[in-house]
């Protein structure tokens, strides 16, 4: 039909059919560009013109003042070695590395054993694994809150150690044990997208695979590791990186957990940069902070990329 | 044990041996059910505390019980009584808005990225996923200098664009890869027969596409509605608080009961529940039909 109509119109019309054809395309194509233009603005407005004034800010000694004079004296790299030199600096990066990399490494493993015991079949196994989803749904500061009440001195958490003679503590007020604290809350929420994500990789494992593997005597374990993980592979790889630049950036979860307290034992990049631009408005230093963060995870943005660009090749 | 066993006898117990077999298989199932149910009772337990503590306002945060046994509303009065209801109404409005805002511009987006041909759309998917990276409290800090000149501090406009942010790149990214499976025909058709670009658009692709579109609306609005940074950082008037600011609050305060917290938190939960209850099917449908791209 498509082409009947291009025909009648080119033979009625224009003395060349081809020329008709491709101003056609042009026409369409403009049309399009003109489709992307509000995506355009909004990336220049609400990316890009941010992440240039964020550079901006971070080589300026930004404060409240600037909002009244509109003055921000360049400092160039001032901000850069005044919180390197900070040693709360060195604590909060050593702790958004820990936070990230043992929280991933948990939700690996925790949400490859879910997605396992989910992916068999038994009664409910069709309803039951949905309702793993419910956390997923909570907001990030809901999330917080209610672990805070659960690690709280008096919490349920520690009824329940109490009883089994284990020592209680108020989990989150000390020093010693808030990072670890703040990781299992981070896991805890995480959990739902990475039983879900795996869940559905599983489904990809060829099933008359496993069972030939079954046939010839090969245990649970190595048609784990013969079978199942190289099939899911390259899901499990993109996943990771995700969860890595998702799990560097969080500022919420800390926020309302501990506020990077107590001692500064929880402080991490993402949550100084609130603190210097917000509460003690030094918004260079802040965004100095942010850049700071922004330069690690680009890095594995970048890794990000290259697997994705290399997995949709494959595809 | 002994249902191992009877596979000798084979013409015999033909009948028989499938129902062992199935018996077998059924109660070995029933323990998979069984582990499963102890999993999520472990895992699901904060969300069954935040009820429970919910209905005890008469408890202090020492004696909250684990069972509600006289359960009462006053949690609920309590939260939703000053700031509570406003606070609603803010993240209603801002994610609602936020999801209009994203749809229009990343439909028009998603569907020119699926028909053109041309190396700008791999820089185009590069650039969106690079988005997605920039750290909310980068983006927040620059909001507030910007907004704070262009007079869009504590204003639903502002906050509205702002969480716009998280929604459009993935709403790009997803209804795009939804639409590429359109078939190019039926919207050429729709073209020659004298529908313009847009009418196309709009009569052709997006019908088409409602999953697509649901889905990416139903993702916007969760990102907009679980915001925090910039409900804290773009607002400083006590009646422009999200919910989630107010939550914040809360559970800083010296309240001697965790009934009003808990009661917020079950409060600002049960829209992203109903949301995504709702949108189910669509979601479903148009997020696998977006994966492995």
């Amino acid at each position: 039909m498509t082409a009947d109509t291009l025909k009648a119109t080119g033979r009625s019309g224009a003395h060349a059919p081809g020329r008709f054809r491709r101003s056609l395309a042009a026409r369409q194509r403009g049309e399009l560009w003109g489709f992307l233009a509000p995506a355009i603005v909004f990336f220049v407005v609400f990316f890009l013109f941010p992440l240039g004034y964020g550079v901006y800010m971070s080589t300026t000694n930004y404060t409240t003042g600037t909002f009244i004079t509109g003055r921000a004296p360049f400092v160039g790299t001032a901000n850069f070695e005044a919180i390197l030199a900070e040693p709360i600096t060195f604590r909060a990066l050593t702790n958004t590395v820990t936070i990230t990399v043992v929280s991933v490494a948990v939700e690996l493993v925790l949400g490859l054993l879910l997605a396992l015991l989910f992916a068999r079949t038994f009664p409910g196994s069709r309803w039951l694994p949905t309702l793993i989803l419910l956390p997923w749904l909570l907001p990030a500061v809901v999330v917080a809150t209610v672990w805070k009440s659960l690690l709280a001195g008096d919490g349920p958490i520690n009824d329940i150690l109490g009883a089994l003679g284990i020592p209680v503590q108020a989990w989150l007020a000390n020093p010693a044990t808030a990072l670890p604290a703040v990781i299992v809350v981070a896991v805890w929420a995480s959990l739902p997208y990475w039983a879900t994500i795996l869940g559905a990789a599983l489904k990809q494992v060829p099933a008359e695979q496993l069972e030939a593997a079954q046939l010839d005597g090969a245990g649970a374990w190595r048609r784990l590791t013969a079978i199942v993980l190289p099939t899911i592979w390259p899901v499990v790889s993109v996943l990771v990186v995700m969860s890595v630049v998702y799990t560097l950036l969080i500022v919420d979860l800390v926020l309302v957990l501990t506020a990077g307290g107590p001692a500064n034992s929880t402080v991490t990049l993402g949550l100084l940069s609130y603190r210097q631009a917000f509460q003690q408005f030094q918004f260079g230093q802040g965004g100095a902070y942010g850049m700071l963060l922004l330069g690690i995870s680009i890095l594995f943005a970048i890794a990000y990329t290259v697997m994705s660009i290399r997995r949709e090749r494959e595809e | 044990m002994t249902a191992t066993l009877p596979a000798a006898p084979a013409i015999d117990a033909a009948p028989l041996a499938p129902s062992a077999v199935s018996r077998r298989r059924r109660r070995r199932g029933w323990t998979w059910t069984m582990v499963t149910v102890a999993v999520l009772a472990v895992y699901l337990f904060p969300v069954y505390w935040m009820i429970s503590a919910s209905l005890q306002p008469q408890a202090n945060s020492a004696d909250t019980a684990w069972f509600p046994a006289a359960p009462g509303l006053g949690g609920y009065q309590m939260a939703l009584d000053d700031a509570g209801i406003g606070g609603l109404r803010v993240s209603i409005l801002v994610s609602l808005g936020s999801v209009l805002v994203t749809l229009l511009v990343a439909i028009p987006a998603a569907y020119a990225l699926s028909r053109l041909r041309s190396r700008a759309v791999s820089i185009a998917l590069i650039l969106l996923l690079l988005a997605q990276m920039i750290p909310s409290v980068v983006l927040a800090t620059s909001f507030y200098a910007m907004f704070n000149s262009w007079g869009l501090l504590n204003t639903f406009i502002g906050l509205i664009l702002a969480n716009s942010t998280a929604g459009v790149p993935f709403a790009v990214i997803v209804m795009r890869a939804f639409m590429l499976r359109l078939d190019t025909e039926v919207i050429e058709a729709a073209t020659v027969d004298g529908l313009g670009p847009l009418g196309t658009l709009w009569r052709i692709v997006v019908p088409l596409s409602r999953n697509a579109i649901v889905t990416a609306g139903v993702f916007a609005f969760l990102f907009s509605w679980g915001d925090l940074l910039f409900g804290l950082t773009l607002v400083n008037r006590n009646e422009m608080y999200p919910i989630s600011v107010l939550i914040l609050a809360l559970s800083n305060s010296n309240l001697n009961t965790w009934a009003a917290t808990m009661a917020a938190s079950l409060i600002a939960s049960v829209p992203a529940l109903v949301v995504i209850l709702a949108a189910q099917r669509h979601v479903k449908a148009g997020l696998t039909a977006g994966s492995g791209r």
